[in-house]
């Protein structure tokens, strides 16, 4: 009897729920906003209880503002936190850095559409374009930047939102203690000397997505036809030691010696010499992928000390430091750097224009289609 | 006619209570949006049916599904093999040293999954310490191809569920009335007619459970096949993964992620059944 009476209760729960949430769940555009601005209301105020307590108490306006900036971990982040310290001065805020690659940062400000948790998100693979369209991001205009008018072309996003504050370019880079001729193209990843000694970079990473598209135009293709690339890939599999996702596991291939070669960016080439590996730059005479990097003001978030930050970031000065620790070229062009600096980066008017622009609605509109054939492609 | 409510449903209130609000109503979301459209400018429209022919008609993701069930059931084998000579061996050691041992074999679960399996890619990689090793001793003469493999995926995820498996089979294995085998030793059973006989099916609830345990973690695990299988290796967890965080493709995210759900129920449903049944056609006493 109770068994039956029991069965029925539980089925009885179950079906209301689910109607419950069908009913709140299917008219919002972005369903799970809610559940995740619970907990992030929960943490923020857990963390920041130690010095907002006294504001929320006494509602006076000595406890400093916060400001939540998501960034790219390692050296890159570490580098940010300490420029930010002069942010945190001037402003009187306290900033928080989150360690979200671009596409995580896009997924969480997407989670948390209207009450979100980071005020500012930085993206490096054009994610900037979907944030945009799914009116994620606060469009910015140059004019009310301080540093705005300064600014390369190059930097400008075409959108009309936050431009970029750095550049970076994709190309080769090889262990100058192992090859002893520098490629000059990407075709030279293909050659039978770097049989799987070739670190290639899965597509969920922008530099491996960037790498499919470098390859695809050099064979007749582009962001309308990526085939010629997916085929050429093909090809480069046997020469592949292994295909990773990450920074990290590029820079282990290469300190392990098991790759030699590979598609990769600038700034981390950068990183990696600093860490004392034989790793050199070069740009294939096809030309550089850009990569712009940028930092957008997220809607619903702190927007006007936001927009402050990301004219900070833009500030000759800072841009240099940033230069000088990172390897990530400037995109103020009133920023001056030393020739040894300017021969690692697209530094300079010339260089700068010459950096690839892929068109980012058209890949991000065809991603997912090429990301299935990718993987297809190497779990064969 | 008055009706109380049964005791055990006040205390089965408070965990059900916990299981429907972190449950049953995410996974409620799950299953509304899994069929929606997936609109191009972000967001969800109208019911389809779509995501679910597309991963039903396409051999790419029925091949990750199967890769999936394979490697979990290959994994739970495994553990079970050695997760019942451990608690074996465990259960008939001396008195004083059980604790000890069977604090070592619990180890692990100390340290997060990820820690150890970043342990394993030191390990396992090609320039690494299994492959110096056994290129030093000369059993190999060019180094294995671990990391980034499915073979590599199953050794860390045995690492990562022994312990699951031992604890469980051990308190079996600890609970058994140790007469009923020398009682079958006194009627004259060798040992290992004793094991099989006797043993074995009485730790029959044991190896269930456990077994149930490691399949359906190591399905839906996601760190080692994120770490140790690399983007070869895809797996439905990291499919999920992918398609939530790169492609955004949210409805077909949650689509997967149901299947997987269903998959889990069946597959443990199924088992259950038939090593439930083969219990009693072994052992007629029900004991």
């Amino acid at each position: 009897m109770i068994a039956k009476y029991a069965r029925k209760i539980v089925l009885l729960c179950v079906v209301a729920l689910l109607v419950f949430v069908a009913g709140c769940g299917g008219g919002t555009k972005s369903s799970g906003g809610n559940t995740s601005t619970d907990t992030n209301a929960q943490t923020n105020a857990g963390s920041g209880s130690g010095t907002a307590s006294g504001g929320n108490g006494g509602g006076s306006s000595s406890a400093p503002a916060k400001l939540v900036v998501s960034s790219f971990g390692g050296a890159y982040e570490e580098t940010q936190k300490e420029l930010a310290k002069q942010f945190a001065q001037e402003y009187n805020v306290e900033i928080e850095f989150v360690t979200l690659y671009s596409a995580d940062a896009l997924a969480k400000i997407r989670a948390e559409k209207g009450n979100p948790s980071i005020d500012v998100v930085q993206f490096s693979g054009g994610q900037e374009s979907i944030a945009g369209k799914e009116d994620l991001i606060v469009p910015i205009d140059l004019n009310e930047l301080s540093n705005g008018k300064d600014l390369y072309d190059a930097a400008k996003d075409p959108n009309g939102y936050a431009p970029a504050y750095a550049f970076s370019a994709l190309g080769i880079i090889y262990n100058e203690e192992k090859i002893s001729t520098p490629p000059t193209s990407w075709k030279d990843l293909w050659k039978d000397e770097y049989k799987g000694k070739v670190a290639l970079v899965d597509i969920s990473n922008s530099f491996g997505l960037q790498f499919l598209l470098a390859v695809a135009k050099m064979n007749g293709g582009g962001e309308h036809d990526i085939q010629p690339g997916l085929d050429a890939i093909r090809e480069l599999l046997p020469n592949a030691a292994a295909v990773v996702k990450s920074t990290p596991e590029v820079g282990t291939l290469f300190a392990q010696e098991e790759a030699i070669i590979a598609a990769y960016d600038t700034g981390y080439a950068f990183t990696f010499r600093q860490q004392g590996q034989p790793i050199k730059f070069v740009t294939p005479q096809e030309g550089a992928i850009g990569t712009f990097i940028n930092a957008q003001v997220v809607k619903g978030g702190n927007e006007e000390l936001a927009k402050k930050f990301v004219d900070f970031l833009l500030r000759p000065g800072i841009q240099k430091q940033f230069a000088e620790k990172n390897g990530y070229a400037p995109t103020n062009r009133t920023v001056e750097l030393s020739e040894e600096l300017q021969a690692v980066m697209p530094y300079g008017e010339e260089a700068v224009g010459r950096l690839i622009r892929l068109n980012n609605d058209l890949v991000n509109e065809n991603k997912a289609a090429w990301t299935e054939e990718w993987n297809k492609l190497i779990s064969q | 006619m008055k009706r109380r409510i049964p005791p055990h449903w006040i205390l089965i209130a408070p965990g059900l209570l916990v299981f429907a609000v972190a449950f049953l109503i995410p996974i409620g979301r799950l299953a509304v949006m899994s069929f929606q459209e997936n609109l191009p400018e972000g967001g969800t429209g109208g019911f389809v049916w779509d995501h679910y022919v597309k991963f039903f008609s396409d051999p790419h993701y029925l091949r990750i599904f199967g890769r999936t069930l394979v490697i979990s059931a290959v994994v739970s084998f495994i553990c079970l093999v050695m997760g019942y000579c451990l608690a074996y061996g465990i259960s008939r050691a001396k008195e004083g040293r059980k604790l000890l041992l069977l604090m070592i074999a619990a180890m692990p679960l100390l340290t997060s999954a990820t820690i150890r399996n970043f342990g394993w890619i030191i390990i396992l990689s090609r320039k690494g310490l299994l492959n110096e090793l056994l290129l030093s001793v000369g059993v190999i003469k060019e180094p294995l191809s671990l990391l980034y493999t499915p073979t590599g995926v199953v050794i860390a995820l045995v690492h990562v569920l022994l312990p699951y498996m031992v604890l469980i089979l051990y308190s079996v294995l600890e609970g058994l009335d140790r007469n009923l085998e020398s009682a079958a030793a006194n009627l004259g059973a060798s040992r290992f007619h004793t094991f099989r006989l006797v043993t074995l099916p009485l730790s029959m609830p044991g190896i269930i459970a456990g077994t149930l345990l490691v399949f359906s973690i190591s399905l839906s695990f996601f760190v080692t096949p994120s770490l140790i299988g690399g983007p070869k290796v895809q797996l439905m967890a990291t499919e999920i993964y992918n398609q939530t965080i790169n492609l955004l493709n949210w409805p077909y995210a949650s689509a997967l992620a149901l299947i997987l759900l269903a998959a889990v129920l069946i597959v443990t449903n199924l088992y259950n059944r038939a090593l439930s049944r083969s219990r009693t056609e072994a052992n007629p006493f029900h004991v």
